[in-house]
């Protein structure tokens, strides 16, 4: 036991002289969660910019105005921003890409509206952008179900003047009808529509059934994302002095001393694990300071920064026994730990992947670690934690055991070669 | 032509690299891949919307909600039991039919399991939320007294939609863009930048170190003939990327190239003799093989952020899209889409190639300012 206590405090001074590249690698998730809070902003509840909409109004009518203007009114004004512009000069502005969609209402849009004959407005969406223009659709579709409704309710009272007018005759009689008419037909909506009857609430829960907690923030998904994927770089760093001492001769001097290749193997281990639980906590501290970060409950934090580094310091001791050289462990590291934070949520939320890949995310570490910071940040019950903590010890202990065990045997075998 | 040589050179030394490949081609084509599937359509045509319905009224209101969500695109399920519920799934409460009948605020609960599709999700609300337009304009033009009046004069009152809309895609084009037409472009700049990055700013570092460098300018290689073979080297490291990811992405994911791939070539011409300018600075500036590799990662990680690559730049603020116009990558993405997804030709690129050959000028004279031969 105290020779591996040496040889941690042997690694230590020597990361302590040459930190760049641990700082650097720390350095990285800072940055980037610095990125994503620049470009997205560091509200809980993500938010869209407003979509640019060109509106070309064929018609210049009553109903045809009134319909641009009510697209751009109230709350609505918060998601959209409308610009009213001739057809020639939409199309060019679309084409430039300065707009999400362009609307284009027909000619003769009131009479045919007015006259109870279906009107059908185009809407040219910007063909580079994915998400904005089905945004701009899902709002006119909205705006023209809702005024077609309105002329739905309405219909009797629309005839009633539609007949006069064609009549060209409207008496003091007629007018006052009409008035009632409204008037009744006011009041039998207010009792359905001021305020409407129905409403619709979206509330999400956990796969358990219970409402989830509070929301994360861009920085609270960035920050553990990234950080658990530059953790496995950081133990790769540890673990490169493996192949390092082996190739300079330093370990097969080793090896005749009385120090035992596991006693050197397990060292390398917990050393990763310590520098691991070092750097992550300090991401932790730097999340709070710099980001704001609503880390949870610490103590549940500090549960999970040692059992993810323990899984990470072991899965990586597992790959090294399987290692020669270190332009190997470069080569198979570095597509292990890219294919494996692809898909575990470190670059994308898991949810955006189809069904098939996010069963097969749950097989990487990063799923793991990120699920349980994200749990810990939406504060969830213990008893939800726990199986998540006692799943990375209990892959960090059987990796670190199957890794010392098989990096033990190849070394040796390398040695006697 | 012996920047020739060294340039090619320099080529042979990157293939001889057992990763070359897989940093070329198979990492980018999976990060596509992944990328392609995360951003595809919201609602994918040939994928129904999931949506659970628990009706706890059974009345002819809750009837007619279920008739209204009823839609080709989505896959409707009844369930008896709200605790069976799972993705997402629709709750009409108990009372539904007479708290509407009453004029009585009732709630719909839509109910989300965490982790599912938040496009889909939302597409699932807006559906709900028209066909709650639907069967209130249709209560409100009855008004009725009662349930048996509702009932009586419901399929009598007809709803049917005045104002329609067609869509269509704008551009020159009328092709489709896929998830993929987005995400190989993207792609495509970012693994250049890598790519050139990491080997273009890598191999001149190590080079320096072992004195190679300076044992090139021993031989008839002038200073400029080296920086030149230098910098096609690297610009050539970037062409070869672009040229695999484009063909896998044309061959293999069937994206569609726009009407001009000559001017398609030009911009990643441009942007490649950027970033050849880029690493040959990085590999002059930095001594340490560490600070170089991390420094390299930053960068193009930043550029190819705001540049628009990680993410569609639609979805940012304004002055952030305004802002990727001050990367090269920015430049690029622009270029890219709109010889793809416009159907532009050169003519609308003019700007876009002009500024990509400023930044080429700009980091060349600095390279060739900081490029040394010695290693300090």
């Amino acid at each position: 036991m105290n020779n591996i206590v040496h040889l941690i405090k042997k690694d230590f001074k020597r990361k302590w002289k040459n930190p760049v590249v641990i700082l650097g690698f720390l350095l990285i998730p800072v940055i980037f969660t610095m990125i994503f809070g620049i470009v997205f902003g560091s509200s809980e509840e993500q938010t869209l910019p407003q979509v640019p909409i060109l509106a070309v109004d064929k018609d210049k009518s009553f109903l045809s105005q009134f319909f641009i203007t009510a697209l751009s009114q109230g709350e609505l004004k918060k998601f959209v921003s409308f610009k009213v512009v001739e057809e020639e000069e939409g199309r060019r502005l679309l084409d430039k890409g300065k707009a999400s969609a362009l609307l284009v209402i027909p000619e003769n849009f009131t009479e045919d509206v007015w006259n109870n004959r279906s009107a059908e407005i185009l809407l040219l969406k910007n063909p580079a952008e994915q998400f904005l223009p089905q945004i701009a659709e899902e709002i006119v579709d909205t705006a023209s179900l809702l005024f077609s409704a309105l002329f739905s309710v309405f219909n009797d009272e629309v005839s009633l003047i539609r007949d006069a007018i064609k009549k060209e005759s409207f008496t003091d009689g007629d007018v006052s009808s009409l008035s009632i008419q409204v008037k009744n037909r006011l009041e039998g909506i207010s009792r359905f529509v001021f305020p409407p009857v129905i409403s619709l609430k979206q509330e999400t829960i956990s796969e358990k059934g219970e409402e989830t907690g509070p929301s994360l923030s861009v920085q609270g998904y960035i920050l553990p994302a990234m950080a658990i994927m530059f953790l496995l770089f950081i133990c790769n760093i540890v673990f490169e002095d493996i192949l390092r001492e082996k190739e300079m001769g330093t370990l097969r001097r080793m090896n005749v001393s009385p120090l035992k290749l596991s006693e050197f193997i397990w060292s390398k281990t917990i050393t990763s694990a310590l520098i691991g639980m070092i750097c992550t906590s300090m991401l932790v501290v730097l999340g709070i300071a710099l980001f704001s970060i609503h880390w949870g409950n610490l103590f549940v934090i500090f549960l999970i920064i040692l059992c993810l580094n323990i899984m990470l310091a072991g899965f990586i001791s597992l790959i090294y026994s399987f290692i020669q050289t270190e332009r190997q462990a470069g080569a198979v590291l570095s597509s292990v730990i890219i294919v494996m934070s692809m898909l575990g949520g470190s670059m994308i939320p898991v949810e955006n992947f189809p069904p098939l890949v996010q069963k097969i995310s749950q097989l990487t570490l990063n799923y793991w670690g990120l699920t349980a910071f994200h749990k810990a940040m939406q504060h969830a019950p213990f008893q939800e934690m726990a199986p998540l903590l006692v799943g990375m010890l209990g892959a960090g202990i059987v990796f670190s055991v199957a890794g010392s065990f098989f990096l033990k045997r190849n070394l040796r075998k390398g040695l006697i070669r | 032509m012996t920047f020739w040589t060294i340039a090619l050179n320099d080529l042979k030394l990157s293939f001889k690299d057992k990763m070359f490949f897989f940093w070329l081609l198979v990492f980018p084509l999976l990060f596509a891949l992944i990328f392609g599937l995360a951003f595809r359509e919201s609602v994918p045509q040939d994928q129904k919307v999931t949506l659970n319905i628990v009706d706890k009224d059974k009345s002819f209101l809750s009837k007619a909600m279920i008739d209204e969500l009823r839609d080709e695109k989505y896959a409707l399920s009844l369930l008896d039991n709200e605790a069976d519920t799972s993705v997402r799934a629709l709750i009409i409460p108990e009372n539904f039919s007479k708290a509407i009948l009453a004029g009585k605020k009732t709630e719909m609960i839509l109910r989300k399991e965490e982790g599912s599709n938040t496009e889909t999700s939302q597409a699932a609300s807006s559906h709900i939320f028209k066909a709650i337009i639907k069967i209130l304009a249709k209560i409100v033009s009855i008004n009725p007294q009662n349930e048996d009046d509702l009932v009586q004069k419901y399929d009598q009152h007809g709803f049917e939609r005045l104002i329609t809309i067609r869509t269509e895609l704008g551009g020159k084009l009328q092709a489709i863009p896929s998830g993929f037409n987005h995400s190989i472009p993207a792609i495509t700049v970012m693994f250049i930048l890598f790519t050139v990055f990491m080997y273009g700013g890598i191999s001149l570092l190590e080079e320096r170190n072992r004195g190679q460098l300076e044992r090139t300018y021993l031989s008839p290689a002038t200073f400029s003939s080296i920086i030149a073979g230098k910098w096609i080297g690297r610009l050539l490291l970037g062409l070869l990327q672009f040229v695999i990811l484009f063909a896998a992405g044309k061959f293999i994911f069937n994206i569609y190239l726009g009407n001009s791939l000559f001017s398609l070539f030009l911009v990643a011409l441009f942007l490649c003799s950027t970033a050849a300018g880029m690493s040959m600075l990085f590999g002059s500036i930095f001594r340490k093989m560490e600070v170089l590799i991390i420094f390299n990662i930053l960068v193009a990680n930043i550029l190819s952020a705001f540049g628009g690559c990680w993410w569609p730049i639609e979805i940012v603020s304004p002055a952030i899209r305004k802002l990727s116009f001050a990367f090269p990558t920015g430049w690029a993405m622009d270029a890219f889409h709109k010889l793809i997804f416009f159907g532009e030709g050169l003519d609308a690129l003019i700007p876009h190639i002009l500024i990509l050959l400023g930044f080429t000028l700009v980091f060349l004279v600095l390279a060739i300012k900081f490029f040394n031969l010695q290693r300090a």
